[in-house]
């Protein structure tokens, strides 16, 4: 079994051991952030969203233009992102409504902490998957916000789905590297966070973070992410993918196994 | 050529090389520092950033002997008044490898109020100068204490400057074929299915915010193996590092630093007797000299199964804390210490200089034996693993030598120690509690004991 840090425990509010380990090392980790009812849920209105989204029934508006669709080994096709989640999924949008999930943005970013929602890369449901035809099994090194956006700071609160592993491309962060970012002259050493379905794991907008493929055909990886702001809404114009530049730059991050 | 001419001259052609320090023998090393003292004080006085004042500082700052810049820095904190080059002298320091040369830099910061040295401190501490508040739970050892005090003084205002002035009074081996491994005071343990972690109902003192800081719970099977029933001695440890001058760095791992000279930074100290723990080693001073006997450090893992035996005792002696079991902060100083504040009080004193004798012998406290009988487990000396802090991986270090700033951003590059020391709380007592050290850093709170394979 891969080492692995600690895992916390979600209680009704962050605790200070919490906020020191996130602060340090710009990723923690709650285990069981969720029970199985709550994650079946989200599973339950996320293939709905997806089937709607699949016949047309979702304006265009509010449909993924950053990875396109996938083909299965059956020839079904299949996507990989599901942005709007909220609007269109009243039970999920309640799950995160509540306190306790809330807390995670003011524990950690303290009283000022707002979701993102209701916009094209708020609250959003991503799928990774194996397959040859998948268009999105890996995403390279990057950070989410640079430290200048009005967004910043931003946790992203990732609700996992699914078992996440090496063999099937977990989430590899930097540990520290919010605060001090690798470059070429410090090659990144990933720490990998395997997972299990209702963990939920909350990292810095600024620590190096990436996947490696999920190879076999079956292999997946479905989470529900969701963003605290510290900094300021910007207005839709001001969002970080508004601009046809950023979309551009940010397809390049979702590849294929085979990539 | 003058005195200070003369000396600029030698640690200019490497005459002062560390192993011919390491070498000198310690009355031959404090008589070179003297006079090593007087030339600073000499080209100090003369003032100035430029010239003879200037070559010994930017030269002895980065000197491979921890002596001098031991020397060097202590003697710039000592001045009434600095000039540019010495407050930039003093940041530097902040963030050296030997805890004691970094601990005179920290305060004489905080003494002068050197503004600028709030980034090396942060950096010093992994944090962004703006996320100092909070707690000091993530404290291991005193000259973290240190760096969070000075920085907090730096930033008047903070919740953390008015919380420490509350506290505050007027604190595997190589595998070189050497010889044969010498089995000779060391334990067997036997395997088996362990307990890690604090076993259900067991609590910890609570004083730190341990919870990061504490094995997960588990069960996991460990093979069987031997340990050093007690630490490395100072005497010991001098003796490796005599013996393995000649040895061109053969037993040493192979990212070591450039350059390492493996003499203890505590070799001058005179509470380090022959007999006590050996502290002021880095973890690759504590590989190299494992390597050279045919050992290796324990994992994380191998040394709490030492420490609380299959049942996981929560201390060497058994489930409770006992105050006057082990040699902790409170039986350093000879007083009570009841209360984190009262232990932040107490570090006090330490930083102040007001402890004469820090570590004590192994045997001293003989109910710190373990149930499979190996001693001085808690408290003492910190001991260095081969476990990585963050996930207990085996260590892999990438080479950095200790004034690479790309070191206080590596993750990998921070180890587990476990056991606590002479200043430690009593959290840190615990066999599950995991403390965290650079790798490079010498510390006077951190020593090490080798495990070996059981068949030997």
């Amino acid at each position: 079994m891969l080492a692995q840090a600690p895992k916390f425990t979600l209680g009704d509010r962050v605790n200070a051991a919490e906020r020191l380990f996130y602060q340090d090392h710009g990723f923690i980790v709650y285990g069981a952030g969720l029970g199985r009812a709550d994650v079946e849920t989200i599973r339950a209105e996320a293939k709905s969203l997806h089937d709607r989204t699949l016949t047309g029934e979702i304006p265009e508006t509010d449909r993924d233009d950053l990875t396109p669709r996938s083909i299965d080994d059956h020839g079904n096709e299949y996507l990989h992102r599901l942005p709007y989640f909220t609007r269109y999924c009243p039970r999920t949008r309640e799950l995160l409504a509540s306190e306790r999930f809330q807390s995670l943005g003011s524990g950690h970013l303290g009283d000022r902490a707002w979701m993102l929602d209701d916009t094209m890369h708020g609250v959003i449901w991503q799928m990774k998957r194996g397959g040859r035809r998948s268009s999105y099994s890996r995403i390279r090194w990057h950070v989410d916000f640079r430290d200048d956006h009005p967004l910043a700071p931003v946790m992203s609160a990732g609700i996992y789905l699914d078992r996440s592993t090496v063999d099937n491309g977990c989430l590899a962060v930097v540990p520290g590297s919010h605060r001090f970012p690798p470059g070429p002259s410090i090659p990144p050493i990933p720490y990998y966070i395997e997972a299990e379905p209702g963990d939920i794991v909350c990292h810095a907008h600024n620590i190096y973070h990436g996947s490696g493929p999920a190879l076999a055909e079956g292999d997946r990886r479905a989470t529900l992410y969701t963003y605290f702001c510290g900094g300021e809404h910007p207005g839709e114009e001001g969002m970080p993918f508004a601009s046809d530049e950023a979309k551009t730059e940010i397809r390049q991050l979702f590849t294929g196994a085979g990539s | 050529m003058n005195l200070v001419e003369s000396v600029v001259r030698d640690l200019a052609s490497g005459a002062l090389e560390p192993s011919g320090l390491a070498s000198a023998s310690a009355p031959e090393l404090a008589a070179l520092l003297s006079v090593l003292d007087t030339a600073a004080r000499v080209a100090l006085k003369a003032g100035g950033d430029g010239g003879a004042a200037g070559e010994i500082l930017a030269m002895a700052a980065v000197h491979p002997s921890s002596h001098l810049r031991r020397r060097l820095v202590k003697t710039v904190a000592e001045l009434g008044s600095l000039t540019g080059a010495q407050r930039e002298l003093l940041c530097w320091a902040v963030g050296d490898s030997d805890d004691e040369v970094a601990l005179h830099a920290i305060r004489a910061c905080e003494r002068h109020g050197i503004a600028e040295a709030l980034l090396p401190l942060a950096d010093s501490l992994g944090r962004a100068p703006d996320r100092l508040d909070g707690t000091l739970a993530s404290l291991t050892d005193y000259r973290t204490y240190a760096a969070m005090r000075a920085a907090a003084a730096l930033r008047p205002g903070s919740l953390e400057a008015d919380e420490l002035a509350r506290a505050a009074q007027p604190n595997e081996n190589g595998g070189v074929a050497h010889g044969h491994t010498d089995l000779a005071g060391m334990v067997l343990v036997p395997a088996g299915t362990v307990r890690l972690g604090l076993a259900p109902g067991a609590r910890a003192p609570g004083w730190l915010l341990a919870d990061n800081y504490i094995s997960t719970p588990r069960m996991t099977e460990v093979e069987a193996f031997r340990i050093d029933e007690r630490c490395v001695t100072n005497g010991k440890y001098d003796e490796f590092v005599a013996a393995s001058l000649e040895a061109d760095h053969v037993h040493c791992h192979p990212d070591e630093p450039s350059g390492t000279d493996h003499a203890r930074a505590t070799l001058l100290e005179r509470w380090a007797h022959p007999n006590h723990p050996v502290t002021g080693v880095s973890w690759f001073d504590a590989y190299s000299y494992a390597a050279y006997h045919g050992k290796r450090l324990p994992s994380d893992a191998e040394w709490e199964y030492a420490a609380g035996g299959a049942d996981g005792l929560a201390y060497p002696w058994g489930a409770e804390f006992d105050a006057g079991a082990c040699r902790w902060l409170a039986t350093t100083l000879g007083r009570g210490i009841d209360s984190l504040a009262a232990w932040r009080h107490a570090l006090e004193l330490v930083l102040d200089g007001a402890v004469g004798q820090r570590t004590a012998a192994p045997d001293d406290y003989p109910q710190n034996v373990s149930p499979f009988g190996v001693r001085d487990l808690a408290g003492n000396a910190w001991e260095w693993t081969r476990s990585r802090h963050l996930d207990g991986a085996e260590l892999q270090p990438r080479g950095w030598n200790p004034s690479d700033p790309r070191l206080r951003g590596d993750w990998t590059a921070v180890a587990c120690v476990k056991g606590g020391s002479w200043a430690a709380a009593p959290d840190m007592l615990l066999n599950a509690y995991r403390g965290r050290m650079t790798l490079h850093r010498r510390s006077p709170e951190v020593g090490f004991r080798c495990v070996a394979a059981a068949a030997g």
